[in-house]
């Protein structure tokens, strides 16, 4: 059931209208019925899938609490952790595991027989492992136990963030359960807020800079260097409106029975550096990967090498997370790389005694800012390109683009030429359009204007964005690009 | 008015929210005060009432032609839309009966025809004149896919948009009806485009398979925005396109992008979508149809693998109804089994073409209409076929002149044809009085 679809229409008032009629005590029951009924919607089999996962942790992570040694307690939480990995590698990993096996094999001439596998990736099961790997983690550091199995339940299947995230902290998220909150209007106001722009950012935004991503990214040899640099540009635009769109709709649709989720996003192209971006890109995936990898394999109170390498592991596994490619695994690496640089680059200049001062001035922030949203824009070539071979092409034409710039004409730009459709030339006029908006929403969040909006502004957006939804209808729009991690 | 304050409660869980989401446990002295109960709701009732209003006042007229699909529907209700002439005979059916009509007219006529604008048999109209007293139009609303749903609609679509045929003649075929790869008749091109021009309520239920379906189309009659949707779409992408033609203009290239190198680039944008010269016929000859001809065994394999009861029901239905609307309007309907290789016939479940044929037949005598049943495995050989359904030019050839005698044979039918031919000729002669007149 996708969040763009009549089904959750029709799905979301129905489980909303039931879970403030009922009494406080079948609440929880009722979400975690309808948060099986949503997943089971889409292939029933992989309920059993999620039940098993949390049965198993539900009855084993206890077993961390109960052992009295340090090396016991490791010993279960080494069996928790495993039983999580493995369960993903199998549904995951299966494929490109044996590709590289293969691989491998050929380089010494071995021709390997691959079994052949028919094994559909199950939704969201990146999440929730990684949801269950954090409860894991936090009792064996000595945070209390869930006691309730229906909570617990809850907790890795709740419907609005059970396929692409926000990764919940149970510690944030389980007490609010016991709170036999009364229904208030804010809920709904709020919850529909977030609804509704999370719905215009997918079906306005993202939907439509796909067709030009699309475009670019399987013909880069039709586009030009100054085409390509726009087309990324977009692809830049579209995964992140894509993604924050679908975690509004998800806050919003919590929001609707009084529950908060963690936010994802915060401004991510206003990044100054690498760092600063993952501290506003997948909040939750960044803070899970620094409190569950990188902090455990030594996090940065270690030599300095020691600490790089824990920061190129950690983003290296962080982007093999997003999928069983070869692409994935090169863009985390790649953003590895990027800190690396970034924290080797303050520290020169710390030693030269010029990073306070540059730190102050606004014109070198503006800079950061938009180198930084540059090396980004590399790193999602990476992330979204087909094939390698590919991903290369469209590296060596946006680095034509400097000499194209030189010769400038508008004969140069391709998608000039397109008017059917007409996304292609208006990314022209889109892109530095969702760019300024990035600096005017930052604007407005510095003078705190989203505490509290006069309310006839409130109500005429929320009437032009039930227009807008309506003529774009949502049915016709494809899936979110995050179901598939 | 003002909210109601949450109660508080002192237990542990609530104190562990109120240090992570303060906002979610609020204490009396924070109780906000509103001006209404919801600001949601506030927006909800204007956006009700701004509907409501639309609706009742209908202040813009949408051109129901105007289409973001140019496919075989768009495309055959634009020539139908422009033609001045009067067309007395209908043929319907679906790529079987596109691909003998168009393959034999483009022999026939010894040129090549595109099929954004060739909506006719010229070769069946001279059939007819030879055999028939009068004058013969034809208009084809057969289009590749077309299923009884389609042919339905179609027909309504033409007779409430352009001219009455006096004669329908409606080649069908097993895959018409048993095909699995069918979709709901609400999802095909050709309904989404038509029912812009007629209305479906009386055959809605049977549009929609599933509730959402139902619910979509609900949906549509009753909020204004989203029933024009496509409409205001339509308005914003020629205004924007004007915004941005003079904002940003085409530069002028050599070679200046076409929708051959669109479909190149996105082919999976309006995939369906057809262009002129880009679905032609070409006149052909013996050794090249035979040379050309296609197994396609392994694509019916899939389509009749698994017939569906539902589907099968649902066609039945709207082929009811097309015999329904042809009395009500005073058409003949003539249905026409199409020639078919046995091979594919032998790909159908066992028992499953007479099944066909015997419910072909019944349907004849429900609705006392004719049904011929041209499918003659002596007759027709693979030297007639493109592939194991689609005639080729010759085969096309054959199939028209059966048609011609079989109507020729039946009195009652040939009668009516006869007729049809006779007060087109009246009014074609009327016509051209006038137009002397006018000079």
């Amino acid at each position: 059931m996708l969040f763009n679809s009549l089904q959750y229409l029709v799905f979301l008032p129905t489980v909303f209208v039931l879970f403030w009629l009922v009494p406080h005590r079948l609440r929880v029951p009722l979400l975690l019925v309808a948060s099986y009924i949503f997943y089971m919607s889409w292939r029933p089999i992989y309920g059993l899938l999620i039940l098993g996962l949390t049965v198993g942790n539900f009855v084993l992570v206890p077993m961390i609490a109960k052992a009295q040694e340090v090396k016991h307690k490791k010993l279960w939480l080494g069996l928790v952790v495993a039983a999580n990995l493995i369960t993903l590698a199998i549904f995951k990993y299966a494929y490109f595991g044996i590709d590289c096996v293969k691989g491998g094999l050929s380089l010494f001439h071995v021709d390997w027989n691959a079994p052949h596998l028919h094994i559909i990736l199950p939704l969201g099961i990146s999440f929730f492992v990684f949801e269950f790997i954090h409860y894991a983690v936090e009792v064996y550091r000595g945070k209390p136990l869930v006691k309730k199995f229906m909570d617990f339940a809850l907790f890795a299947s709740f419907f609005p963030t059970q396929i692409a995230g926000p990764i919940k902290r149970y510690q944030d998220f389980i007490p609010q359960l016991d709170i036999p909150a009364k229904f208030k209007w804010e809920y709904i106001d709020e919850g529909m807020q977030l609804i509704l722009m999370g719905l215009c950012k997918k079906v306005l935004l993202a939907d439509n800079l796909a067709l030009v991503v699309q475009a670019g990214f399987t013909h880069p040899e039709k586009f030009t260097s100054l085409d390509m640099w726009l087309i990324t540009y977009a692809f830049a635009f579209q995964i992140f409106f894509d993604f924050a769109g679908y975690t509004d709709i998800a806050r919003g649709s919590a929001l609707l029975f009084g529950y908060k989720v963690p936010i994802n996003f915060n401004l991510p192209y206003l990044a100054a550096n690498a760092a600063d971006f993952w501290h506003r890109w997948h909040i939750s995936l960044s803070t899970w990967l620094r409190d569950y990898l990188f902090i455990p394999l030594g996090g940065s109170r270690c030599s300095r090498w020691n600490m790089y390498r824990n920061l190129f592991i950690t983003m290296a596994l962080g982007g093999l997370w997003h999928g069983a490619a070869n692409h994935f695994l090169l863009w985390g690496v790649y953003q590895g790389v990027l800190l690396i640089l970034h924290r080797e680059y303050v520290r020169l200049m710390e030693a030269a005694g010029l990073h306070a001062k540059l730190v102050k001035s606004k014109l070198y922030h503006v800079f950061s800012v938009i180198v930084t949203f540059h090396f980004v824009c590399v790193g999602w070539v990476l992330f979204r390109a087909e094939t390698e071979q590919m991903c290369w092409q469209i590296i060596s034409k946006l680095a034509e683009a400097p000499l194209a710039l030189m010769n400038f004409s508008p004969s140069q730009l391709t998608i000039l030429q397109i008017r059917d459709p007409i996304i292609f030339p208006a990314i022209i006029l889109i892109v530095p359009g969702l760019m300024i908006a990035h600096v005017v929403v930052n604007w407005l969040n510095n003078k705190k204007f989203y505490l509290s909006p006069p309310w006839p502004v409130q109500v005429a957006v929320m009437v032009a964005m039930l227009c807008v939804l309506t003529i774009f209808s949502p049915d016709t729009s494809p899936r979110f690009i995050y179901f598939q991690f | 008015m003002t909210t109601a304050a949450p109660p508080v409660h002192s237990d542990a869980a609530e104190k562990t929210v109120a240090t992570i989401h303060p906002e979610l446990v609020s204490s009396p002295s924070e109780v906000r005060k509103y001006k209404f109960r919801s600001k949601f709701l506030l927006a909800m009732a204007i956006f009700v009432a701004f509907n409501a209003t639309m609706t009742f006042l209908q202040p813009i007229h949408f051109d129901p032609y105007k289409f973001n699909y140019k496919g075989w529907a768009w495309w055959t209700f634009n020539e139908l839309r422009h033609t001045k002439r009067i067309s007395n005979v209908a043929l319907l059916g679906s790529s079987t009966m596109v691909s003998a009509a168009a393959g034999c007219d483009a022999n026939y006529l010894n040129k090549g025809l595109d099929l954004t604008n060739h909506h006719q048999s010229v070769y069946l109209e001279d059939q007819f004149k030879k055999n028939f007293p009068g004058d013969y139009h034809t208009f084809s609303l057969a289009a590749p896919g077309q299923m009884p749903s389609d042919a339905y609609i179609s027909l309504k679509g033409m007779v409430a948009s352009a001219t009455r045929p006096d004669v329908v003649i409606y080649g069908l075929a097993p895959r018409d009806f048993v095909d699995s790869t069918l979709s709901a008749p609400g999802d095909t091109d050709a309904f989404k485009y038509v029912t812009r021009l007629v209305n479906i309520d009386e055959v809605a239920q049977r549009v929609f398979r599933n509730p959402f379906g139902k619910l979509d189309w609900l949906l549509q009659r009753t909020v204004y925005l989203y029933g024009y949707a496509l409409d205001v779409r339509l308005v914003l992408d020629e205004n924007g396109t004007r915004f941005l033609n003079a904002v940003l203009p085409r530069p002028w290239t050599k070679t200046p992008f076409t929708w051959w190198d669109r479909n190149r680039l996105l082919p999976n944008y309006l995939p369906a979508e057809i262009h002129p010269e880009a679905v032609m016929a070409g006149p052909i000859d013996r050794k090249t149809a035979d040379a050309k001809f296609t197994d396609n065994t392994f694509e019916y394999l899939t389509r009749y693998n698994h017939p569906d009861k539902h589907t099968y029901k649902t066609q039945m239905f709207f082929l009811n109804k097309i015999a329904e609307f042809c009395r009500k309007e005073r058409m003949e309907l003539i249905i026409v089994n199409m020639p078919i290789m046995l091979d594919n016939i032998r790909l159908l479940k066992p028992g499953g073409y007479m099944g066909y044929l015997q419910a072909l037949k019944e349907f004849g005598i429900v609705h006392n209409i004719a049904v011929y049943d041209l499918n003659d495995f002596a007759r027709y050989s693979r030297a007639d076929f493109h592939d194991s359904v689609h005639l080729n030019a010759f085969g096309g050839q054959k199939f028209l002149d059966d048609v011609t005698n079989a109507i020729h044979r039946d009195p009652r039918v040939g009668a009516i044809v006869g007729i049809s031919g006779e007060t087109l000729a009246r009014h074609k002669e009327l016509a051209s009085r006038k137009a002397l007149q006018v000079f």
